[in-house]
């Protein structure tokens, strides 16, 4: 009795590995190891503190308005939803974020698309290569990829410079789907705006990674924290 | 008997026994290999979906690449007929010459977007992207010159010739490589196959580098001309200063830093000493002093966040006090905008009246600390130098009454605008209202002409001019 125990716990267990290596190579397949979502962006605390606003006005909320999303918001928004024929899933998004008349930014403002696209981008390459960087180096990298739209030998537009053909290595790994932060924001918003503490740069490296001979061979202008910039 | 058929019995239940226990191994092991066999099936099935899926993809990518690829020859192939067109009508600067100019633009702008996306190193491509920005800036230029009047001349039609030759090799290599795309050859595949900086595809696209496209000179003020790029900086004027009396520098401005570390030197256009500074309200900031004259020339710094304790006006006075300080004469404020805690303001120097929209200096102010944690007045000294300016004949009430009659007149006032590629043209600026838009209108002030018009787009992230 205890053998055939045995034989079936070890057959039990060859399934489930054997099913778990499936599960693992149709997902390494399914595309690449590292999954990265940015499908719904957290709101921000002022967005946020309007959602409990509007609602506490409503009667669907009666905690402190205090611009964290937890559990008290998140039923009133789900009860909000029920009430209103919204999908009941606690998110605002869209269209509970037009229910409750008010913008979620960037998306919902039409007028706007043109530039701020560019700006959410930009910001995103931004965070992806360079989130550990000083604020300056930040802005430098933001103005790097600026300064290739102008410059003759790139692309001219920013997405086309961005997803250049191994021009980064961030968009390469797809560190570019991750959400940027509020620091990556401001600094893409700065190079947009004309700043360039580069002075013109086209590359930028890291001296102790970086394994591209080419790459050296380049002018270097000036170093800001673990980037030197060049022409 | 009883005995032996005790004997017997035990045997037979011993056999029993030995059979259940058979019985027992046989179930079990048909459950194993059934199991088993499933497991492996399911994994079979598994990886073959996976690897189906894989070969999906790969195909996928694999066809993008070609349509890029044919794209790019067609669009080369287009372009070296529309020159051979506009060659053949020579110098007669007719409108249909001009139509071939404009198209050759347009086919060398769609080469660019067809090559930047193929899988080429950036060593191996960046000459090529070159070419064909500089075309496609080269005959729009030329054909917006026969649109005001002008005709080709002979050094024109010789540099398009050149062009056309260049045109002509990147052809003929980009025919080649289609022979091997056509006998199977795989660009993914090829782009897969990294040694250093290169991949194999870029390696077999480049390889017939026997047929030398060559890069001509293209000598013209427009977009990508080398002229526009290379722009000298005209207005850094002074003494030498060294690493001491700029960081000195950096220490009167900045009367509250508490850290105030050197962080080596830039050598561009400019030559600046660069500093990282921390304030007693522990913000921090990078900023680059010119080695000549000790101005300070670059500020970025993300600046606190908190209740607003400076409001516009006093951005306003700090920003132009701050300027005035670093070698920025004459200026007024000249756009203003906040965005979350920071004010950000354009400035711009004034001469007899007009003011000088190519020297333009921005600042950004934190409103909670009043500190100036962003400035540019890279462009100032770039293009500063004494221009003696006529506000010509057109007055402000003239050109008021020049705009159309459905928008609401804000202000009019003089300004030099910066035109086209290296072209500054006195004009008067109306800033006018339409449908909750804001437009401002270029008048020459010499020929009363429309040179340009900006409009405001308004985003979340404060206004926008186009």
């Amino acid at each position: 009795m205890k053998k055939k125990f045995l034989i079936a716990l070890t057959l039990a267990f060859v399934l489930v590995f054997s099913l778990g290596v499936i599960t693992t190579t149709a997902n390494y397949f399914n595309g690449g190891g590292t999954k990265i979502s940015n499908v719904v962006d957290a709101l921000t605390s002022a967005q946020n503190k309007t959602v409990q606003t509007k609602l506490k006005r409503w009667g669907y909320y009666t905690g402190a308005v205090d611009g964290i999303y937890g559990p008290k918001t998140k039923q009133a928004v789900i009860n909000f939803q029920r009430k209103n024929g919204l999908v009941a899933d606690g998110i605002v998004g869209k269209k509970t974020a037009a229910a409750l008349g008010m913008s979620l930014g960037t998306t919902t403002t039409t007028s706007s698309t043109q530039s701020s696209s560019d700006l959410a981008l930009l910001a995103r390459c931004v965070h992806a290569e360079a989130r550990g960087e000083p604020y300056t180096g930040q802005v430098a990298v933001a103005a790097v990829i600026l300064n290739r739209v102008k410059s003759s030998s790139f692309p001219n537009t920013i997405s086309g410079v961005i997803y250049q053909p191994y021009a980064f290595t961030a968009v390469n790994d797809g560190q570019i789907n991750l959400s940027p932060n509020e620091t990556a924001y401001k600094a893409a918003q700065d190079a947009l705006n004309g700043w360039d503490p580069t002075y013109g740069c086209l590359y930028y490296y890291n001296p102790k990674t970086a394994t591209s001979s080419w790459i050296w061979s380049r002018q270097t202008v000036l170093t800001i924290g673990n980037h030197s910039f060049c022409l | 008997m009883s005995e032996l058929n005790k004997k017997e019995n035990s045997v037979l239940k011993s056999e029993k026994k030995e059979n259940k226990k058979k019985t027992g191994a046989i179930i079990g092991l048909s459950i194993a290999t059934a199991v088993l066999g499933l497991s492996t099936i399911g994994l079979g099935i598994g990886l073959g979906v996976a690897q189906n899926n894989a070969m999906n993809y790969k195909t996928d990518l694999e066809n993008v690449y070609n349509k890029n690829f044919y794209n790019l020859l067609d669009s080369v192939n287009n372009l070296d007929t529309k020159l051979s067109k506009t060659l053949s009508s020579e110098s007669d600067g007719s409108t249909y010459q001009r139509k071939m100019l404009m198209e050759a633009s347009k086919n060398a702008s769609e080469a660019e977007i067809s090559v930047s996306e193929l899988p080429l190193s950036q060593s191996d491509i960046q000459d090529l992207i070159k070419l064909v920005n500089q075309i496609s800036g080269y005959t729009s230029t030329l054909a917006e010159k026969l649109a005001s009047g002008g005709t080709l001349s002979s050094d024109d039609i010789k540099s398009l010739k050149e062009v056309q030759e260049s045109v002509r090799a990147l052809k003929n290599q980009l025919n080649e490589f289609e022979k091997k795309l056509n006998k199977g050859y795989s660009i993914l595949d090829g782009s897969l196959d990294i040694d250093k900086d290169s991949n194999g595809f870029s390696r077999t696209f480049s390889a017939n580098k026997d047929n030398n496209v060559e890069y001509p000179t293209m000598i013209y003020d427009g977009p990508f001309s080398d002229s526009v790029v290379n722009s000298k900086v005209k207005g850094l004027t002074g003494d030498a200063v060294t690493k001491s009396e700029a960081s000195e520098n950096v220490k009167k401005y900045f009367k509250n830093a508490v850290d105030v570390d050197y962080q080596g030197e830039t050598k561009g256009r400019f030559e600046t000493y660069n500093f990282s500074v921390k304030n007693s309200d522990d913000e921090q900031l990078y900023i680059q002093v010119s080695k000549i004259g000790g101005h300070i020339l670059t500020i970025s710094g993300a600046g606190e966040s908190g209740e607003n304790n400076i409001d516009m006006a006093g951005a306003k006075d700090i920003a132009l006090k701050f300027a005035t300080d670093n070698g920025v004469e004459n200026a007024i404020v000249v756009w203003s905008d906040s965005i979350d805690n920071d004010v950000y303001l354009n400035i711009a120097p004034t001469s007899n009246g007009i003011i000088l929209y190519p020297d333009l200096v921005k600042v950004k102010i934190n409103m909670t600390s009043g500190t100036i944690v962003g400035y540019d007045s890279t462009t100032y000294f770039t293009n500063h130098v004494n221009r003696s300016l006529s506000k010509g004949k057109l007055s402000l009430a003239d050109a008021k009454g020049r705009v159309p009659s459905t928008f609401e007149i804000v202000q009019a006032r003089y300004a030099l605008s910066p035109l086209d590629y290296n072209r500054e043209v006195v004009c008067v600026e109306v800033e006018a209202e339409n449908d909750d838009s804001t437009y401002y209108f270029y008048y020459n002030v010499e020929s009363g002409s429309l040179e340009n018009v900006l409009k405001v787009i308004k985003t979340d992230n404060g206004n926008l001019l186009m």
